[in-house]
């Protein structure tokens, strides 16, 4: 090979990834041409309605795809190897060491019918060969460092025993016990109190500080994003239609959905009038309108947008966006 | 017994509370079955009976009536003098064995195919299930009697023939609780951690069958204890000479308007045996059913 190989390289790249869900009357794709990188210590988030992808995403890179789902292009490189190609037992041996995942609902993503102490130390023990003794210790150090009182005590606990919020904190503590460099929250706080979202965020942002792995975060909460993310990635109808630094994003949104999303926040300075929305719905996935995907519901669209799907464009500020017209979109008025 | 005007001791206010939260409908069955059980344990080791004996100086004694050494024979005798509660009780360790590792076999057999079936899906899932559907179609005893048929009367092929007749109501329990469980995510939770398949199914999918299938196996085993009798009163079961309570009640049928007990004797036995595993399952299914719906 002449071609020098890359000194730097990204933690998680994923390229024009494309997921198919199939299905009797010949599927849909789920995802489409998702491009996006994440490097070591750095959090981005995936943000978008129900249905735009986000979950799919992260399931992909996590290979949890169900059954009747399938990879159907591109790749996904974590820290250079090809997840897509390669075999399951080499993936697995990379959960968990290398990827962990935080689940929505932490009511079920315990297994109810042994104690915390059992689950956690069962991972020291398989995956790093521990013995029991150091095992349930190592356990203890965990739980204690995703803030749960008493954790020496509380390992005897079962799932059940604990609150919705302590809980996902035990899923937090799995997730990180054996120190992945990539950490994947798919809407950590969906299910929680608003208090305990804020709490439950700053652990999460706590522990990636001190361990500085990676996160990729996945929420349609776009308050959660602006606090603890780097860089969002908006998501609408299986792709990526913005990417960039959150701030940027945020203030001057390159593209129509993005603008719409951000203008749909209700501010408290207008307590009167209804609430900002999105005319209509997403598109079915199995029937997707023809050129932007966003094109029947876009208040900027011509004509154009029905026939030819814009492209990926980088533009100003480190952000790119596919609109044929970002430039107009970004030199409207910051949203309210 | 809570008169008002008597005034009741703060103990037997609390041990009147506590005894109403014995469950009798558990408390009951669950005794008669213990008491069979070690009937058929020690029972053999307490009245000695001999298949072969005979004697014809007392047949066809009915219950209660004395024999000429003075004992009395609470169940009476039958056709060739032999004491029918011996002989019931020999049944019992006959009855109670096959019933038990029939389920054993069929539990086994059964849960390990509907979790493969679950669990992978596809193509596995369609064949095992297609074969559990066509044997569903077909009447189970008929089943029974064609195998035994062509195998020959013995224990242990009583016991593989009443297996294979019931293998697939614990694959459909365990197929169903496993689809149940296996895209639950806490299932996700442990891939994602680097579980593979054996350690899911160790640790995920078979402690929650656990109850489903007990309460299934205490519903089959009074419906194993009555196909062992069928087929051993239809000739196909035991051999002959085996004190099976099944033998025992064919044996009877030719006497039934003049020596009653013969059949009678046994058969109440094994109804009694039937009904109280039946009403123990009921209540075992009613108080872990909510447990499995629920999480």
């Amino acid at each position: 090979m002449t071609v020098p190989k890359q000194i730097h390289e990204p933690l998680l790249a994923v390229e024009s990834l494309a997921v198919r869900f199939g299905g009797v009357d010949g599927g849909f794709l789920a995802l489409e041409d998702v491009s996006f990188q994440l490097e070591a210590g750095e959090t981005l988030s995936l943000l978008g309605e129900s249905g735009s992808g986000k979950s799919v995403t992260a399931q992909a890179v996590m290979a949890l795809l169900p059954g009747n789902a399938e990879i159907s292009g591109g790749h996904i490189a974590f820290s250079g190897e090809d997840l897509v190609s390669l075999p399951r037992s080499r993936t697995r041996a990379l959960c968990g060491t290398q990827m962990g995942m935080i689940f929505q609902d932490p009511l079920t993503a315990l297994n109810p019918v042994f104690t915390v102490g059992d689950q956690i130390a069962e991972l020291f023990q398989v995956r790093q060969g521990y013995g029991r003794r150091t095992a349930w210790s190592a356990a203890a150090d965990v739980i204690d460092a995703v803030g749960i009182p008493d954790a020496r005590h509380r390992l005897n606990a079962y799932p059940h025993q604990f609150s919705g919020g302590m809980r996902q904190r035990l899923v937090i503590a799995m997730a990180i016990a054996l120190k992945p460099r990539l950490l994947i929250a798919d809407e950590p706080t969906t299910a929680l109190d608003v208090t305990v979202q804020a709490q439950i965020m700053e652990l999460i942002g706590n522990l990636q500080r001190e361990t500085g792995m990676a996160l990729l975060l996945i929420t349609h909460d776009l308050g959660v994003v602006a606090d603890v993310t780097d860089r969002v990635a908006i998501m609408y109808a299986g792709r990526i239609v913005e990417t960039g630094p959150v701030r940027v994003v945020y203030d001057h949104p390159a593209h129509p959905y993005t603008r719409g999303l951000m203008s749909s926040i209700p501010s408290l300075d207008e307590s009167d009038g209804p609430l900002s929305t999105i005319p209509g719905l997403p598109p079915n996935p199995r029937d997707r309108p023809s050129g932007c995907p966003f094109h029947p519901r876009c208040s900027f669209a011509k004509p154009v947008c029905a026939v030819e799907r814009p492209p990926m464009r980088a533009l100003s500020g480190g952000r790119m966006a596919a609109c044929h017209f970002a430039e107009e979109v970004v030199r409207l008025d910051p949203v309210s | 017994m809570k008169s008002a005007t008597a005034p009741v001791p703060a103990r037997a206010l609390s041990s009147i509370s506590a005894r109403s939260k014995i469950d009798l409908r558990l408390l009951v069955p669950g005794l008669i079955c213990v008491v069979y059980v070690v009937v058929a344990i020690i029972g053999p080791f307490l009245t000695r009976y001999d298949p072969v004996a005979t004697n014809t100086s007392q047949r066809l004694r009915p219950p209660f009536s004395e024999l000429r050494d003075g004992s009395i024979a609470l169940f009476g005798t039958d056709q060739v003098g032999r004491d029918l509660l011996g002989q019931v009780i020999a049944g019992a360790q006959i009855s109670l064995t096959v019933g038990f590792l029939t389920l054993v076999i069929a539990g086994i057999l059964g849960t390990a195919l509907g979790v493969l079936a679950g669990y992978r899906g596809g193509w596995v899932d369609t064949v095992l299930m297609r074969l559990a559907d066509i044997q569903l179609a077909f009447p189970s005893i008929l089943l029974a009697v064609l195998v035994a048929a062509v195998v020959g009367p013995s224990l242990l092929n009583i016991i593989l023939v009443l297996a294979f007749t019931r293998w697939v109501v614990f694959a459909r329990v365990a197929r169903a609780q496993t689809l149940a469980v296996k895209n639950r995510d806490f299932v996700s939770a442990s891939r994602t951690l680097g579980a593979g398949d054996w350690h899911i199914v160790r640790h995920c999918i078979l402690p929650a069958l656990v109850a489903p299938v007990l309460v299934v196996a205490t519903v089959q085993f009074g419906l194993v204890i009555v196909a062992e009798a069928s087929l051993s009163f239809l000739g196909l079961g035991m051999p002959a000479g085996t004190p099976s309570w099944g033998v025992s009640i064919a044996s009877g049928r030719n006497y039934l308007a003049t020596a009653w007990w013969i059949s009678t004797m046994p058969g109440l036995v094994l109804s009694a045996l039937v009904i109280a595993v039946g009403v123990l399952g009921d209540r075992l299914r009613d108080r872990f059913d909510p447990n499995l719906t629920t999480r």
